[in-house]
């Protein structure tokens, strides 16, 4: 693997990294990206409270009620103000969609739970369940089985 | 519901062209093994109208499919349904089934049998890619904690 700098004063900053397949490798060099330029978190709101809330302390991000709602490691609830559609441009690449209207941090999935209805949940270290789409479910398998 | 309602449309006029032909390759096979060699006007044009129908059934029914929320059980029975009271009106109509208690018994039982059956084979299968899933999760997962 090769390792490049270029400097240049004038050029937009950013930093491009060519591989093969994302590995944790990949996901250190994002997360220190965005811990570094500040994109590493998003604002919550729960009650009067309002939070910083880390991406890697959300479990999942889906919507209840309307409302785009953060599920933190307590299982606790906070409303998010941006859009589902949005979050997901700016979400780390661990976070992938399960169902059309939820987002999951794949390190915070305790398991996939096929239900005898044929639907399949997933799990969170929490307790919360979110049922999995039958194309994302499809979209799950081709991303970790590689087929 | 609406756009349910269009896609059962689309897939049911795309299917339903396909009734005439299942109908001639199903004559033709009655007629190699010597029960049918001859065919009245009114039983040809009722047996064109409905196997078109019931192709037109079959294939809009699909559509249950697509729907994200709807589990896959409850899918496969309304699916299921639909297609039970339309094979056995078909079959009724154009006299392919006797009327009466004990041709319409065993025709449900087999219809039973083969939709638990298939059932069975696609809940399995559910499990075991759940299982595998699993098992990659839990591997990537301990990676990145060494990590």
């Amino acid at each position: 693997m090769k390792y490049k700098l270029i400097i240049d004063r004038d050029a937009e900053e950013e930093i491009v990294v060519v591989v093969r397949a994302p590995s944790s490798l990949t996901e250190q060099i994002e997360n220190l990206v965005r811990s570094f330029s500040g994109t590493d978190s998003i604002m919550g709101y729960r009650d009067d409270e309002m939070r910083k809330l880390a991406f890697r302390e959300i479990e999942c991000i889906t919507i209840l009620d309307r409302k785009v709602i953060a599920i933190d490691g307590e299982g606790k609830q906070y409303r998010i103000q941006d859009r589902l559609r949005d979050l997901e441009e700016i979400l780390p690449s661990y976070f992938i969609r399960i169902n059309k209207s939820a987002l999951a941090n794949e390190h915070r999935i305790q398991r996939f739970d096929a239900a005898f209805s044929g639907g399949v949940d997933a799990v969170f270290a929490c307790g919360y369940r979110e049922y999995v789409s039958r194309r994302c479910f499809a979209e799950i398998r081709r991303r970790y089985e590689g087929i | 519901m609406k756009k349910h309602f269009a896609e059962f449309i689309r897939r049911g006029l795309t299917a339903c062209g396909f009734g005439p032909l299942v109908l001639a390759v199903f004559y033709r096979i009655l007629q190699l093994q010597g029960d049918v060699q001859t065919l009245t006007v009114d039983q040809v044009c009722v047996g064109i109208f409905s196997v078109s129908a019931l192709a037109f059934v079959a294939g809009g029914m699909n559509f249950v499919y697509q729907i994200e929320r709807l589990p896959l059980m409850a899918a496969i029975l309304i699916h299921g349904g639909v297609l039970y009271v339309s094979y056995l009106a078909v079959y009724l109509v154009n006299d392919w089934l006797e009327w009466g208690t004990a041709p319409i018994l065993v025709f449900s039982g087999i219809f039973v049998i083969g939709y638990l059956a298939i059932w069975a084979v696609i809940y399995s299968i559910l499990r075991r890619r759940t299982a595998r899933l699993n098992a990659i999760l839990k591997k990537k997962q301990q990676n990145a904690a060494e990590e």
